[in-house]
């Protein structure tokens, strides 16, 4: 068991520590709750610092679009072939071509759907995945076989936090529901603002209905943001304790957040700021090489157009990790550890040798045999 | 009708084909008009029958008056019809087509599966109750002969058309006075007629004549549900009583002549279609201007903004269009179009869209009076309906038309101009050429869309597509789905699940986790970073409409005999559309001017067929086009064209030569010198129609060689080698270059390049791969 007296507080109690294999090294760490209100960005430096996991998790993502992009290539090759003057298809697909091709398209389309679908569920489960082995590695606080830590992690905590992810469809959809039917369409749209059986089409001002389904947008919006946010200090949770139930853990994050909102969201806050940022600021850039696009364009603007993207994902990825970290440093500050019966507590012995408990004949008599 | 056929025949002379031809044309009209003689029941007539003669006059006095609080019109109205039909006319036949919202046992309903726009109609009913029908100057009352008449279907349950007997018959060239009260309840908006809240579009409101055609009858169809309206050109005198809050937000057919408080709390105005001036000043084809129609419009929140069409501006701004135009009809062709007031009625959110409909109306004044004659009447209403109204949008009445946009569009995305441009357009094809739009939709659909395409081009250029998250538009589309549809599909993508029906309250209840929300779809999506580009031509979309439902119908043929509500959007709109702009493209766009201005100059103010329409455009384009038309318009063929290139360079022979002195020797020359190219060129033709065809064969150094693939050629082989052994390479061949032939049912084989464009796949295969990345990435998220 390791102690860390130089760091002013004692990880011994933290049960990650028991997993820890043997050899991290644990020098060099530092007080992160000394940051805490830069939290986001000390969660930023460190998730950055650990490139082969970032570049791992954002690798499915991308992989598995470039495979749903592999037969549309292969079918544009065929389909623009020598029938197309080069250059002509660059700037837009063009009606014709749209419609000649119709039919493939619209198979293709079809079949991406499809296989867009399992994906979908494939990466949903790749992120329960990844969850756990990002939380793996900040929990321990060494450095070192962060791949092999990231992979026990995510096995590790992979049936727990897929119990959560099903709680937060569960959430989203009750968020929706709420908000889009039941409560908000039916229920507060009619009888406080008098929008008959919620239809926005009954308004007389296309203005307002266009406010209104702002602010129902906005509402859904803010809610996925909670649920999101709840989920990651529910997991963080989960692993911080070492419990079980995704229930429970929940229930608890719940309280907590409600309890210490600043504390929690700011570096949440913080880091879906540097998220917009990021993807607006490249965003605006690809959206102008993509609409300017010509036959002049050429090969470069397109790989320019793949690299934004790519490291648009890269990014969030880091911001994504970002968060756990955040959550890690949070939960830390604010979450008390459970308390460990510790069966060493009543013993005697010199640093680095050999306890003896005191009071317990037997054992003591075991030891000095 | 013979009449009329002899007038349309009068200026021929320019040819003995031409003659010969339209003699032809017009004796098979006369068999067809013989034959119908002898049929009395509508319903065995034939729309291809020539019945065009009807040019019988119609004088409207109407008053209206709608209570406060109430959507019921409570009207009376007292009609001059003359009779110029040139038989004896016994009764008398009217259209009641708000009967048609009156329950769903009404034919269009019927048709419509109780469906109109996809919505069901359960409530918002709309009627028509005659409460009294007089005629003549003793007032004689007719109302104990009114009979319901559903000649089309039978529907013993419609109300849409009924008839009365006439004390005595009305000999032709005689007038007769019907006076008719009765009550209107409008429906909640339908199909471009209705109210909500307090806007009233007030279309198809009033008991209207059909028109009665000599050896046919009256021609006076059911409201189908796709089917638009018919009657004769007249003038109307329309005074409505309103409550006082619509005081000067009314506009209606026509203009305002007079308006006013009555007290009470009342407010009273008066219109006059066409206006005074109107009626009295002949038309630059020497003809008083009518119409067929009345309608008006009222909202309080109205904003009433008014404009001018000028001529001269937009002659500046298109000088080429006005040359070409005055060159292809002859330099004494006055071409020079009246000033017209714009009005345009619209609701304050949308107030900096007003500018944007008028300068659409404007666009179409200029061009559809430039290419098929002066719009005659001094004013016109551009109304835009309220918000949730939107099944009043998009109609067209005369001298006024419904439109409708959205907030936060943009030129480039042609909304509303598009819809602005063709129901503007509509004032010339359905208003001042006024076909049988329910038996011959595709004279007035199928031409203003061919019109209306090349208005927007030639104004606002490319459309661009765009993206909606939350209301607000994003130029660009996904080019492929993020998920299946179905439900295992949805269910296994987080987006929906539906719970089964046996789950206690919950059963049948549907939840979307991850469902459609515009801000997290935006997040979810990345538009910036993932949507594609996409521009059309408007011309071109015409097409894309035509390849849809191309074959299963021809274009020539009553709304309702259509297969299916798909068919008649195809064969009425966008089919005609393409047939005529590849008849441009065949002819010549100079020539097809010609004859399209003929035909609308010809039949203005009157009912012309789909024969008339053929007869006048072979006429004015000085060409016999009549197979064409035939093939085209009453035919279901369809054709492809296809190229395939075999492209070799052709080396320098080798081996061993024999030299005079009988030793082989191998010439010294470089063995690999490429001595010239030889192409192997194969042009298929696939379906039923055959068309002169332009192959464009472009060798290296820009040198060019054109040539046709005729008629006949294609008529004795489906396919036609040619073979060229050139010193350049051929580096394209290309099938119907100028893109003439919109009816080719695949364009994608039409052309051979040498050279492959291999940066296309790589741009767009990048576009999926963004689409999806994005995407995947947040699906990532939900998991943890």
């Amino acid at each position: 068991m390791e102690t860390s007296k130089d760091e002013g507080r004692d990880v011994g109690v933290t049960p990650m520590s028991k997993y820890l294999p043997p050899g991290y090294d644990l020098s060099g760490l530092e007080d992160e709750t000394k940051a805490v209100s830069w939290t986001f960005l000390t969660a930023l430096r460190v998730t950055l610092g650990r490139p082969p996991l970032w570049l791992l998790t954002a690798a499915a993502p991308i992989f598995l679009a470039l495979l749903m992009a592999l037969p549309w290539f292969t079918w544009l090759q065929g389909a623009v072939g020598n029938h197309y003057e080069v250059g002509s298809q660059l700037g837009s697909l063009d009606a014709n071509f749209r419609s000649d091709h119709a039919e493939s398209l619209g198979l293709l389309r079809t079949q991406s759907g499809v296989v867009a679908s399992w994906l979908a569920l494939l990466l949903m489960l790749v992120g329960v995945f990844s969850a756990g082995g990002w939380l793996q590695v900040f929990l321990e606080r060494t450095e070192g076989h962060s791949v092999h830590r990231f992979f026990h992690g995510g096995s590790r905590y992979f049936w727990r936090f897929f119990r959560l992810a099903l709680l937060v469809l569960v959430l989203l959809a009750l968020g929706h529901y709420a908000i889009y039917k039941e409560v908000m369409g039916a229920g507060v749209l009619e009888r406080v603002f008098g929008v008959e059986k919620g239809d926005l089409n009954t308004l007389s001002s296309e203005a307002t209905a266009r406010h209104y389904s702002w602010v129902l947008d906005a509402g859904f919006f803010v809610w996925v943001g909670l649920v999101m946010t709840w989920a990651d200090y529910s997991r963080t949770r989960l692993a911080f304790l070492g419990t079980r139930s995704v229930l429970w853990a929940g229930i608890a994050t719940f309280f907590t957040l409600l309890t210490r909102p600043i504390t929690a969201f700011r570096p949440m806050v913080g880091l879906l700021l540097c998220e917009v940022t990021l993807f607006v600021g490249l965003g605006l850039v690809a959206s102008s090489l993509n609409h300017s696009f010509e036959a002049s364009s050429g090969v470069g603007t397109v790989w320019t157009l793949f690299g934004i993207s790519v490291i648009v994902v890269l990014s969030r990825t880091v911001i994504r990790a970002a968060r756990y970290h955040s959550a890690v440093q949070v939960t830390r500050e604010i979450v008390e550890p459970l308390g460990v019966e510790d069966p060493w507590e009543s013993s005697i012995g010199g640093p680095g040798g050999p306890r003896y408990r005191v009071g317990d004949e037997e054992l003591d008599f075991e030891v000095s045999i | 009708m013979l009449r009329s056929r002899l007038q349309s025949l009068a200026p021929i002379g320019r040819g003995s084909l031409i003659g010969l031809f339209l003699l032809a044309s017009w004796a098979s009209a006369e068999i067809s008009i013989s034959e119908s003689n002898s049929e009395t029941d509508l319903q065995e007539t034939s729309p291809s029958q020539s019945d065009s003669a009807s040019e019988n006059e119609l004088e409207y006095t109407i008053d209206a008056r709608l209570e406060e609080g109430s959507q019921i019109l409570h009207c009376e109205e007292t009609i001059i019809w003359t009779n110029k039909s040139g038989e004896s006319v016994s009764d008398l036949w009217f259209h009641t087509y708000l009967n048609a919202f009156a329950n769903t046992e009404s034919t269009h309903l019927t048709e419509g599966e109780g469906k109109i726009r996809g919505s069901q109609i359960k409530d918002g009913w709309g009627w028509m109750r005659i409460e009294s029908i007089t005629v003549g100057d003793a007032a004689t009352d007719v109302g104990d002969t009114l009979t319901w008449r559903s000649q089309d279907d039978g529907n013993e349950a419609d109300r849409t058309v009924f008839s009365v007997d006439l004390p005595e018959p009305v000999p032709s060239g005689s007038s007769i006075k019907v006076h008719v009260e009765w009550e209107s309840q409008l429906p909640r908006v339908r199909r471009r007629t209705g109210y909500k809240d307090d806007f009233i579009l007030a279309a198809q409101w009033f008991p209207k004549l059909g028109v009665y055609q000599a050896g046919r009858g009256w021609n006076c169809h059911q409201f189908h549900l796709n089917t638009e309206f018919f009657s004769d050109y007249g003038t109307y005198e329309v005074t409505l009583n309103l409550p006082e809050r619509y005081e000067d937000k009314v506009r209606a057919s026509g203009v305002k002549t007079l308006d006013r408080r009555v007290g009470d709390g009342r407010y009273m105005v008066k219109f006059k279609a066409p206006s005074d001036e109107d009626r009295i000043e002949l038309d630059r084809t020497g003809r008083l201007p009518r119409l067929h129609d009345f309608t008006w419009a009222a909202d309080p929140d109205f904003l009433v903004k008014e404009f001018s069409f000028n001529f001269s501006d937009w002659k500046k701004r298109f000088p080429g269009e006005v040359d070409f135009v005055q060159g292809a009809l002859g330099s004494d062709k006055d071409l020079e179009l009246g000033a017209v007031r714009v009005t345009v009625m619209i609701h304050p959110e949308r107030e900096d869209q007003a500018e944007r409909h008028a300068e659409a109306t404007m666009a179409a004044l200029f061009f559809y009076g430039l290419w098929f004659g002066e719009y005659p009447y001094e004013h016109i209403t551009v109304v835009d309906p309220a918000w949730g109204a939107g099944a009043a949008g998009g109609m067209e009445y005369p001298t006024l038309f419904t439109c409708g946009t959205s907030l936060g569009t943009e030129p480039d995305m042609q909304r509303p101009e598009s819809v602005t441009v063709h129901e503007c357009g509509h004032q010339f094809w359905y208003g001042l050429v006024g076909n049988n739009e329910a038996e011959s939709a595709w004279l007035d659909e199928g031409f203003n869309s061919y019109t209306d395409s090349e208005v927007l081009w030639r104004t606002y250029g490319a459309q661009r597509s765009t993206s909606w998250y939350s209301k607000v538009a994003v130029y660009g589309v996904g080019m492929a789905p993020l998920q299946g549809g179905g439900k295992l599909l949805q269910g296994v993508s987080g987006r929906r699940y539906e719970v089964p029906s046996f789950v206690p309250l919950l059963g049948g209840k549907v939840f979307e986790p991850l469902g459609k929300s515009g801000l997290v779809d935006w997040w979810r999506e990345q538009p910036l970073l993932a949507l594609s580009p996409e521009e059309t031509d408007p011309r071109w979309e015409d097409r894309t409409g035509y390849l849809r439902d191309s074959w299963i119908d021809p274009v020539d043929r009553p709304v309702w005999e259509y297969a299916n509500s798909a068919s008649y959007r195809t064969n009425s709109y966008p089919r005609p559309a393409v047939i005529l702009r590849s008849l441009e493209g065949l002819v010549n766009r100079d020539v097809f001017l010609r004859g399209m201005r003929n035909y609308s100059e010809t039949w203005r103010y009157k009912h012309p067929t789909p024969d008339d329409f053929f007869a006048a455009f072979n006429e004015g384009a000085g060409v016999d086009m009549n197979w064409y038309f035939e093939e085209l318009f009453r035919g279901t063929g369809t054709v492809d064209w296809a190229v395939s290139v075999n492209s070799k360079a052709i080396e320098e022979s080798r081996g061993m030569y024999q030299d005079e002195n009988g030793v082989w020797a191998e010439p010294e020359e470089d063995k690999d010198d490429v001595v010239g190219h030889r192409a192997k060129v194969m042009v298929t033709r696939e379906g039923q129609l055959s068309l002169p065809l332009d192959i464009r064969v472009t060798f290296e150094g820009d040198k060019v060689e054109n040539l046709v693939w005729t008629r006949e050629e294609q008529a004795e082989k489906n396919w036609i080698k040619l073979e060229f052994e050139e010193t350049a390479k051929v580096i394209s061949v290309e099938l119907d270059p100028e893109h003439k032939w919109y009816l080719d049912q695949d364009m994608s084989n039409n052309q051979w390049y040498s050279e492959k464009d291999k940066v296309a796949p790589l741009r767009w295969g990048e576009r999926i791969f963004s689409r999806f990345v994005h995407s995947f990435y947040w699906q990532m998220g939900i998991g943890g």
